[in-house]
């Protein structure tokens, strides 16, 4: 049996048997039910495109509605039309708020206290448009001449400059705030694993048959890939409940945010994972745990509000670039930055090195501390003493 | 065979071991005894690189013991543990693969020594669903799955019922008997001194005493003198220097030095009145423990 193997062992261990846990199942239904209910407010309120009520009275000319109509259809509107045709009645009907507007005699337009500025848009583009028609037939074109030449040939696209940007940053931000969630989360699973196999002296029985080194790396494993496992089971079906119901269409960069917002989730969890183990390994009880794991809690709402308060609000100024480098900030701030606005390549890569740098000290660390304090048998035990124990045992080796 | 050699471990203050030096032989069951805090957990937790030794060396087959090797023993830890949430069969199983097993053979060793330990109906419950005794049961058989060729047992035999020391009893010996060498420490001298083939004793960390049952009993400096009379009233005393003993309904004992002459002493004692019983023998493990430990 190499290390790797009996990591491996461990990881499907925990992830199976978590995977089993009444607990687990239960915050993946009713997480997954949440969703649903979020989807279901916004199909619920989605009630399509907005719909003007508009009467025509008088002597309008011919064109009117057909030239109305197509107004709206290119504003993502839709103009349904009343039979109303006493005048009182309508100004009755538009201050009741029962009609949008009225095109008095083909030259006066009625509208309401606070109108919608595309209905008023649509009116006067499709006033002028079938006054033009008539126009063009007065002075002698053919009606059908006059049909082609007003329809547009072909559909024009309109790009915005910052919609693709917009629904990314939407992307973002839920980004940031599941990846806070998931990572601090999972790491409390490893923190409340690590104290159990102690508390239960079951590690006694496992280190005697592997490393704590494979331990510590199987458990993060383990936690990690089934975290990794409902974040895209979530994510999927986000996606596939927006796509089907046609809340929000996917703009371009989703694939790459969502790609690397996985890449800083498995570097964020393995350093807040291996934090949470070390702790864990220092306490031998439920109460002790909440008070080791308080500076690792801290450190990583600091590096949540960092992200909201300073790195956002000006993601490419120097301080946003530094401060996102720093490991505890990375996992967090780069989703981030990379949803919000535009983040060189090179620069990702080196966070990405840090980062990767970083965990792999944390865990050579954790892996010690761990080692020395859960063969300390007893209460809390100090970082140092658990150091000097490992290092004893490491020699002793 | 395990050789442990000139342990040394101190915890601040408090030396757990000084110098204990012990073997265990494959085929034979070694009784590990010793007063509470006497280094016995200590020691046995050095075999399995639970304890950062000061000094000394633990090897099995003549290698020192690594990794690879602690794969090859079982072990049952004073403080038993297992995973409360797992279902037993699969505990047994997944500890079974940890010391290499294939999936398939761990599986049905799990299910065979479950069985043997009579919890063949207990197969998918979890652990926290087991009675203290039955989960017991599960720590043994999470020491015997993959068939350790050294088996160290911390108080295999505390909290069990008779039946439950009769059973873990006929392990031990038939594990013994295919080839391992087993060690367990206990209380229960009487159980040691019916099960063991050979005992060592600790105490503050050194080992005062070892040897086969049989050669300890004899190379005692001690006898134990057993004598009635028909009479019970006669108080006789033996006319060299003796220690009362713990005695039976009737029966006066003593525990005298080795070299006395029986012949002597019960001609001295028939001079009281008519002896019906007389009793010259190597003492019993239990007073041997407690003349070693004081």
């Amino acid at each position: 049996m190499t290390g790797f193997q009996a990591t491996w062992l461990i990881a499907r261990r925990e992830a199976k048997e978590r995977a089993r846990s009444k607990a687990f199942l239960a915050s993946t239904v009713v997480t997954i039910l949440l969703l649903g209910a979020v989807v279901g407010v916004m199909a619920l309120t989605d009630t399509g495109p907005p719909q003007y009520d508009v009467a025509l009275v008088g002597d309008s000319p011919p064109g009117l509605s057909g030239a109305l109509d197509a107004a709206a259809v290119a504003s993502g509107s839709l103009i349904q039309f009343s039979d109303l045709t006493d005048r009182e009645a309508i100004a009755d009907a538009i201050e009741l708020g029962e009609l949008d507007a009225a095109v008095l005699d083909g030259d006066t337009i009625l509208l309401g206290s606070s109108p919608p500025s595309t209905l008023r848009t649509i009116l006067e583009f499709g006033l002028r448009q079938s006054r033009f028609i008539e126009r063009l037939e007065a002075a002698g074109l053919d009606p059908a001449t006059v049909t082609t030449l007003v329809e547009p040939d072909r559909g024009i696209r309109i790009v915005t400059a910052d919609e693709d940007e917009q629904s990314n940053e939407g992307i973002a931000f839920a980004a940031i705030v599941l990846l806070f969630l998931v990572i601090t989360t999972y790491g409390q699973w490893v923190l409340m694993g690590v104290l159990e196999e102690k508390s239960t002296r079951v590690v006694e029985l496992v280190v005697s048959s592997t490393s704590v080194r494979s331990l510590l790396a199987g458990k993060v494993i383990g936690i990690g890939l089934l975290g990794l496992a409902q974040l895209m089971l979530l994510i999927s079906l986000a996606l596939s409940a927006g796509w089907i119901f046609e809340l929000f269409d996917l703009p371009g960069g989703t694939a790459a945010t969502v790609a690397w917002s996985l890449v800083w989730f498995v570097l964020g969890f393995a350093f807040y994972a291996a934090l949470n183990a070390a702790a864990g390994s220092l306490v031998s009880r439920t109460e002790d745990a909440q008070a080791a794991a308080m500076p690792i809690a801290l450190v990583a709402v600091a590096s949540y509000l960092l992200t909201f308060v300073v790195i956002l609000p000006n993601p490419d100024g120097l301080v946003a670039r530094l401060l996102s480098m720093l490991p505890p900030v990375a996992p967090i701030a780069f989703p981030a930055r990379i949803g919000f606005s535009g983040v060189p390549l090179w620069e990702i890569l080196f966070a990405a090195g840090i980062m990767l740098a970083t965990v792999v000290g944390v865990i050579r660390l954790a892996a010690r501390v761990y080692a020395g304090a859960l063969l300390a048998a007893g209460g809390r035990v100090r970082i140092l003493d658990a150091w000097r124990a490992a290092a004893e045992l490491t020699a002793g080796r | 065979m395990l050789a442990l050699e000139a342990l040394h471990k101190r915890y601040g203050d408090v030396v757990a071991l000084d110098g204990a030096s012990l073997a265990a032989h494959r085929g034979r069951i070694l009784g590990f005894l010793g007063p509470n805090g006497a280094g016995k957990t200590t020691a046995m937790r050095s075999v399995f690189g639970l304890v950062s030794l000061d000094d000394g060396t633990t090897a099995w087959d003549g290698e020192p013991i690594s990794p690879a090797s602690r794969l090859r023993f079982g072990y049952m830890p004073e403080q038993r543990g297992l995973y409360p949430k797992m279902r037993v069969a699969d505990q047994i199983t997944w500890l079974g693969r940890l010391r290499g097993m294939a999936v398939s053979d761990a599986s049905e060793a799990a299910r065979h020594w479950l069985g043997r330990l009579g919890l063949a109906n207990r197969l998918d419950d979890r652990v926290e669903h087991l009675s203290h005794g039955n989960q017991q049961r599960a720590q043994l058989a999470a020491s015997l799955v993959h068939d350790p060729e050294l088996l160290v047992l911390d108080e295999p035999f505390s909290g069990l019922d008779p039946m439950g020391a009769d059973a873990m009893a006929d392990i031990l010996r038939d594990r013994a008997e295919s080839g391992a060498a087993v060690v367990f420490s206990s209380h229960q001298l009487d159980v040691v001194e019916d099960l063991c083939d050979d005992v060592a004793v600790i105490a503050d960390g050194r080992i005062v005493l070892d040897g086969t049952i049989e050669g300890v009993r004899a190379s005692a400096p001690k006898r134990r003198l057993e004598v009635a009379f028909a009479d019970p009233t006669i108080i006789w005393t033996p006319p060299i220097a003796a220690e009362p003993s713990r005695n039976g309904r009737g029966v006066q004992a003593w525990l005298i030095p080795a070299d006395a002459d029986p012949g002597a002493l019960l001609e001295d004692a028939g001079g009281r009145g008519r002896v019906t019983q007389f009793t010259f023998s190597p003492p019993a493990l239990s007073e041997i423990f407690r003349e070693a430990v004081q």
